[in-house]
């Protein structure tokens, strides 16, 4: 299975760059995501990977060929799209069949392909009927089934999950992820929900404003974003931020001084991330991993089920954390809590350039 | 009680019923004035030996006015006419619109333009386009057989043979930019996310339109036929400009037969039974056209 790689890539429409200067490499049989909030110039990096779209410049190779110039149909891809777009006046089967008839295949061959797609993906019972009698997930399958049985060298996902609802969207996930472990086609996959994103992708792509911003693994992305638009892009609930200043390697800052060891010499305006899940009830983390303790006032407790998310006040700011289960008999609404931040995980970020530091 | 209600402009049940009728009424009467009354007439008149010159004497004739239709040669050569121009000109406009439609979609920067341009035969009343080719075409005065000339080419236009092709170029000429529109408004409004999923599987541009635009189009190239196809059927301005039916009765169609019959000979009844006639012949046409184009459709489903 060959990679793909983009050089240089960028897109203009009329007067809109919609990306610039995109160098990115994706690896045989990966599964990567490129996930960004809308308007970041995902779907086009897809749409050019596919050739619906030529670039403005640069060079896209598949494998070791440049596919910069040529047509879909040269480039051997498969795309699965967002509205599935299915062809409405043809049943399952002669969707399905479509891209092999492009390819004068035999009639016998082509029938004995649907059938095993049919089988893997559980169409079998539908084959005769038309998208417009299929629920949502239905036809989503369908799309994929048409994806897939042409045994493309690449597969584009589009925001495919999308336009279903919650529970099979995860249910899709999941089968997504065994027929790429089951075919290990190269994969590339547009989202723009980041909890997608990090169960999916062995690679994320963090992308905004025409350009990428971080690329790595989930926990890389997730545990080292490289920016403060990616920190506060990926996580649910968001990372907290706040504003202050690094001086003499402590941070001071939202009322808080908070002494950081090994933080070198770097001084100046710095924001301080920190994730809902790095920030503790007093007394319960290692003391070596702790940091000064601090007051804040318990605003909201949200319980999720065995953990609840809780609403901070510090100093007008809001902070969230969140909170094993079984700590939160200690925690009252409108009364003080002591807190303490994890040393190990926090992020700092320069307030200029919002680089991590 | 009700009287005050509508009064206060809140009518109880009751009358609104009243009230619903009354507002239907003015509707109801122009209809049945304009459209109703004549065709029941034209029935009428259609069963009668009603001759303008002897209205004295009109008597009941039963079918008489139909089964004398099926033994007049002229009539059938009127519907032969008619068919071969209806057939003709709505394949010519069809043909020539859908390319040119698919070919202005292709260029959107030359589509408003050309959409202009190309609507403006459109505009002109038919009778006008009728005398304009009647000179432009004429063997004697026209310049387009002054110009074949030079070229060698000699073609009397309006000639035994040749006239009732004349006629449907006309037609095409004036008509072709109706379906053009009407079919470049279809193109714009289907899905585009089909045609992008057939670039992908690597669908030929011949396999695209042939498998993708033509069925997607279906719904609106009926529509555009069924239109053009009725309204090619009530041709007149241009046989009554230029040829008046000849040489020979071979530009006669149905209608200009039904107006020469009824108005030049005053044969009433016979010309409001070639209507009726004609009437059942367009209706069973639609219909078949139809059965035609949906029959899959309902077969798969």
């Amino acid at each position: 299975m060959p990679g793909v790689r983009l050089e240089k890539v960028s897109k203009r429409f009329g007067e809109v760059r919609t990306l610039r200067d995109i160098d990115l490499e994706i690896a045989d049989g990966s599964f990567t995501v490129l996930v960004g909030p809308s308007g970041c110039g995902k779907t086009t990096t897809l749409r050019l990977v596919a050739g619906l779209e030529t670039v403005s410049s640069g060079r896209i190779l598949i494998g070791e060929r440049d596919v910069t110039a040529l047509e879909p149909r040269e480039r051997n891809v498969a795309m699965v799209f967002q509205n599935y777009a299915l062809y409405p006046h043809m049943t399952v089967y002669d969707n399905i069949a479509f891209g092999l008839r492009a390819k004068r295949m035999d009639e016998a061959e082509i029938r004995r392909r649907i059938l095993d797609v049919a089988a893997m993906l559980g169409l079998g019972d539908l084959l005769a009927r038309r998208p417009g009698e299929l629920s949502g997930g239905q036809q989503q399958r369908v799309a994929i089934g048409r994806a897939i049985v042409r045994e493309p060298n690449l597969f584009l996902f589009d925001e495919p999950l999308s336009n279903l609802d919650a529970k099979l969207r995860i249910g899709m996930r999941t089968e997504l992820l065994k027929l790429h472990r089951e075919l290990g086609t190269t994969t590339i996959y547009v989202t723009h929900d980041q909890e997608e994103a990090m169960t999916m992708g062995d690679r994320i792509v963090v992308m905004e404003a025409g350009e990428i911003r971080q690329t790595g693994t989930p926990r890389e992305i997730y545990f080292r974003p490289a920016d403060l638009m990616v920190a506060r892009f990926v996580g649910s609930p968001p990372m907290n931020i706040f504003e202050g200043r690094l001086e003499g390697g402590a941070f001071e800052g939202a009322g808080l001084r908070l002494p950081l060891p090994g933080i070198g010499s770097f001084a100046g305006r710095v924001l301080l991330g920190v994730r809902p899940e790095d920030i503790h009830l007093a007394g319960t983390l290692e003391p070596e991993r702790a940091s000064a303790p601090f007051s804040a006032r318990v605003e909201v407790i949200e319980l999720l089920g065995a953990r609840a998310i809780v609403t901070f006040a510090l100093e007008g700011a809001e902070i969230k954390a969140v909170v094993e289960e079984r700590q939160l008999d200690t925690l009252r609404e409108d009364t003080d809590a002591s807190l303490v931040l994890d040393h190990h995980r926090l992020h700092l970020f320069d307030a200029e350039s919002g680089e991590r530091v | 009680m009700a009287v005050e209600a509508e009064a206060n402009g809140m009518a109880i049940p009751a009358s609104r019923w009243g009230l619903r009728y009354r507002l239907l009424l003015p509707l109801t009467l122009t209809l049945g004035a304009v459209l109703l009354y004549p065709l029941l007439f034209s029935f009428w008149v259609s069963l009668h030996r009603y001759q303008l010159t002897r209205l004295q004497d009109v008597r009941f004739a039963g079918l008489r006015n139909y089964l004398k239709l099926f033994e007049d040669p002229a009539f059938w050569n009127a519907i032969l006419n008619t068919l071969t121009f209806v057939f003709g000109a709505v394949t010519l406009e069809l043909v020539l619109g859908f390319a040119l439609a698919l070919l202005l979609h292709r260029l959107p920067r030359f589509r408003h333009l050309a959409r202009a341009m190309l609507l403006t035969p459109m505009f002109v009343t038919p009778i006008a386009v009728g005398l304009m080719f009647r000179f432009l075409l004429n063997q004697q005065l026209g310049v387009l057989p002054w110009l074949l000339e030079g070229l060698g080419i000699r073609i009397d236009w309006f000639g035994p043979g040749m006239a009732l092709f004349s006629i449907i170029l006309i037609d095409v000429w004036q008509w072709t930019p109706f379906m053009l529109l009407l079919l470049l408004a279809g193109l714009e409004s289907l899905p585009k996310a089909p045609f992008e999923a057939a670039r992908i599987d690597g669908a030929s541009a011949w396999m695209t339109f042939t498998r993708v635009t033509l069925p997607l189009m279906k719904p609106v190239l009926l529509v555009a036929i069924v239109i053009r196809g009725l309204d090619a059927f009530k041709v007149f301005e241009y046989i009554y400009a230029i040829t008046r039916g000849g040489p020979g009765g071979s530009t006669e169609t149905i209608l200009f037969y039904i107006y020469k019959v009824g108005f030049r000979f005053f044969r009433m009844g016979e010309a409001a039974a070639m209507a009726y006639v004609l009437v059942a012949v367009t209706l069973a046409l639609v219909t078949l056209l139809y059965l035609l184009m949906t029959r899959e459709g309902r077969r798969r489903s």
